[in-house]
């Protein structure tokens, strides 16, 4: 009770000692972010924004000055048919190796959940090659697909001739001529060079893409499927769900969402960023056919040193990414959270 | 609507036995309650009884027929679960409707963009619509149908998770523990609404609780459970009036029924301390037993009086009547519950004696078995 008298008696003494008070812990509070805030600012921010000064210019490493060059740069991105190659086989590889690699790592995910013993044992061996540093998997790649001693060619041709050859030449199938299916005609020519042909090279890339993607998608999921109450699948149960088909969607799809959403956007980015495989086996070639974005920002911008057109694919697939996160941030996002 | 058979359930996780031979025949039509103190398998039961689970011995038959090698799905059962296990991605009216859909679409039907193309889809669906309306009209949540159950408070996801049950008219309602999400105020209130559905529908319910109150206030017959082993299966005030094991007793009732040691003479006279029990005999003579007595069978009288002395250490009003805790000089504790107006005589600190009243004493051995007593008024 007196205190409130007091309150009443000396309000603007009181209110104008308050409003010191909070600008004072407004200052303080800021003082507090700003070792953040700054770091933030110098790591993160500023180098994107001189890539994105410097991709309208035609500076290298080392001059002193540069030229500004307007949209030049952007021009020949979009309009060279070298760096439309390069849009293409990014593209191909995001759109070949996202969904199959996701597709297969809740597959493989949904198997090993439903095991009773041994799912420690296929986890690990599923996870192998998101462990094993892909450089050094790609020279094992390397022996296994060259054309003559590899292993798969070698095996490939050894079903030639045998009954291997008669199932998959297709010849049993009505209709079907099996001396003009692939393997015949080659069996009876060669097998491809699976790395050094244009058509083969960029699917050779995406397999072994999606290859060491599927086990990291595999751990994702497995990660979502432990959050799905099991009283769901009761309740699914007693409501008639009869087939794995149905409580699949009626149950675990739907709970597994926030998690399809966030491999979704991990994959792509990460397929997005894709360079190892390419720089040890293919070099972007051949005819620039796995030519992918991030080989063509190494070979432009600290190869050759065209730091100003470096930066612009820089810019690009900067774009690409955001991309990408926005939309899964807006688009998705808000339906899978219930 | 149908009875339920249980034959002899056995069930074990791994080494630890949960269920030791369970038997119950539950009528057509009854409201049964399953309680007992968590643990003690009573929730194992229930998912037995729904296909859930797999017993390891006995047999299951609903409406005479044996479910046993039974999915889930074909019991026709419905079951209310303690989280509710609403889907969470679906609005009220589509959770609701999925039990109709499973049953009443045929595997095309059900595609997600071609089903509503094939033929009979438009018919199907209309009656589900209606159908699904005249539950949650019954059950007064017509305004929420487009919300997701995350946008509902406890007491609506629950009549949603009712309705979702009700809606396809089953030959049983098997609920899990439903109430034990909700606050106290909430829970007497559904209490009643359950008990009300039930008349209504005239359906069996099998009804898991740990709640003695709930078990006491809605069942036709209390199924007691404790330790894997059904103890007794009795109407309510049986239960409490009459129970066959000092385990019921001790379980059911609010609060709880006083233990005291006693002596059998050869006579068969019963003795509490050094004061006999007039009128109270026992068949069993000659040995040490347990006596029972519920709170409102022993009444606090002055300190002359003919009972056990003892001393009053907490009193607690709960308006209409008063409980009194008591220190026996003989040793233990024991509750009394008295009118109100036993406050103007008594308080905590005071000295006073017990007095109990034979005719509502309980007998039981040492074991814990109910023993028969003859009561013989005096002339």
């Amino acid at each position: 009770m007196s205190e409130q008298t007091t309150s009443v008696e000396n309000p603007p003494k009181r209110g104008a000692s308050l409003k010191a008070a909070e600008a004072r812990t407004r200052l303080i509070s800021y003082l507090f972010c700003l070792p953040a805030i700054s770091l933030m600012i110098i790591i993160l921010l500023v180098p994107i924004f001189i890539a994105g000064v410097l991709s309208f210019t035609d500076y290298s490493l080392g001059n002193t000055d540069f030229n500004w060059q307007g949209t030049k740069n952007y021009e020949r991105i979009f309009g060279r048919s070298s760096y439309q190659k390069m849009l293409w086989a990014s593209a191909t590889y995001v759109l070949v190796v996202v969904p199959a690699s996701i597709g297969l790592g809740l597959g493989a995910a949904l198997l090993i959940n439903s095991l009773r013993r041994f799912g420690d044992f296929y986890k690990a061996i599923y996870f192998l090659p998101v462990m094993a540093a892909l450089l050094a998997m790609a020279i094992v790649w390397d022996f296994a697909l060259h054309p003559t001693i590899g292993i798969v060619n070698k095996t490939l041709a050894s079903g030639c001739g045998t009954l291997v050859e008669g199932f998959f030449s297709w010849g049993w199938i009505p209709g079907v001529n099996g001396a003009e299916s692939w393997y015949s005609t080659s069996c009876a020519d060669e097998f491809p060079h699976w790395l050094g042909e244009k058509k083969y090279a960029i699917w050779t890339i995406c397999f072994i893409g999606i290859w060491q993607a599927v086990g990291f998608n595999m751990v994702l999921y497995l990660a979502g499927l432990t959050g799905v109450p099991r009283e769901l699948y009761h309740a699914a149960a007693i409501d008639g769900v009869r087939s794995g088909w149905e409580r699949f969607r009626l149950v675990t799809w739907p709970m597994l969402g926030p998690t399809t959403v966030f491999v979704v956007t991990i994959t792509a980015i990460r397929s997005f960023q894709v360079f190892d495989t390419v720089e040890a086996l293919t070099e972007g070639g051949p005819a620039k056919s796995t030519y992918v974005m991030m080989y063509a920002i190494f070979e432009k911008a600290i190869r050759e040193n065209l730091v100003g057109f470096g930066s612009a694919i820089t810019i690009v697939f900067l774009g690409f990414v955001l991309i990408i996160t926005l939309s899964q941030r807006y688009l998705v996002e808000r339906r899978v959270h219930y | 609507m149908a009875s339920v058979t249980i034959r002899d359930i056995e069930k074990s996780f791994g080494s630890v036995n949960v269920l030791n031979g369970v038997s119950v025949d539950i009528e057509d039509g009854e409201f049964i309650v399953l309680v007992g103190p968590s643990g003690c398998g009573k929730s194992t039961l229930l998912r037995i009884i729904a296909g859930l689970e797999q017993q390891n011995a006995g047999n299951i038959s609903i409406a005479d027929e044996l479910v046993d090698n039974l999915h889930a799905s074909h019991r026709d059962i419905a079951m209310v679960f303690q989280s509710y296990a609403l889907y969470p991605h679906l609005t009220v009216a589509n959770n609701i409707s999925v039990p109709l859909h499973m049953r009443r679409l045929s595997f095309l039907q059900r595609l997600p963009l071609l089903g509503r193309f094939m033929p009979g889809h438009k018919e199907i669906m209309d009656g589900i619509k209606r159908d699904v309306d005249e539950v949650t009209e019954t059950l007064g949540i017509g305004a929420l149908m487009d919300r997701k159950p995350g946008q509902l408070s406890g007491g609506q996801r629950q009549r949603v998770a009712v309705g979702r049950a009700m809606v396809r008219h089953p030959r049983a309602f098997l609920m899990d523990e439903p109430l034990s999400n909700l606050d106290a105020e909430l829970r007497v209130h559904m209490r009643a609404e359950i008990a009300e559905l039930h008349r209504r529908l005239a359906t069996t319910f099998i009804y898991v609780t740990h709640d003695q109150a709930e078990a006491m206030t809605m069942a036709d017959r209390v199924a007691v459970m404790m330790d894997g082993d059904l103890l007794q299966v009795d109407t309510p005030s049986n239960v409490y009036k009459n129970p066959t094991d000092i385990r019921v007793a001790e379980f059911i009732g609010s609060p709880k029924i006083n233990i005291l040691a006693a002596q059998v003479d050869g006579a068969g006279k019963i003795t509490v301390g050094d004061r006999m029990l007039s009128g109270l005999y026992s068949s069993v003579k000659g040995e040490d037993i347990q006596v029972g007595v519920r709170p409102e069978a022993l009444t606090l009288a002055d300190i002359k009086a003919e009972g056990l002395p003892c001393r009053i250490v907490h009193h607690e009003n709960m308006g209409s009547e008063a409980y009194f805790h008591a220190e026996l000089n003989i040793g233990g504790r024991v509750i009394s519950r008295m009118d109100a107006s036993a406050l103007d005589t008594f308080a905590t600190g005071q000295e006073a004696s017990i007095v109990i009243d034979p005719q509502n004493a309980l007998l039981f051995g040492k074991e814990g078995q109910r023993l028969a007593s003859k009561i013989e008024v005096a002339a």
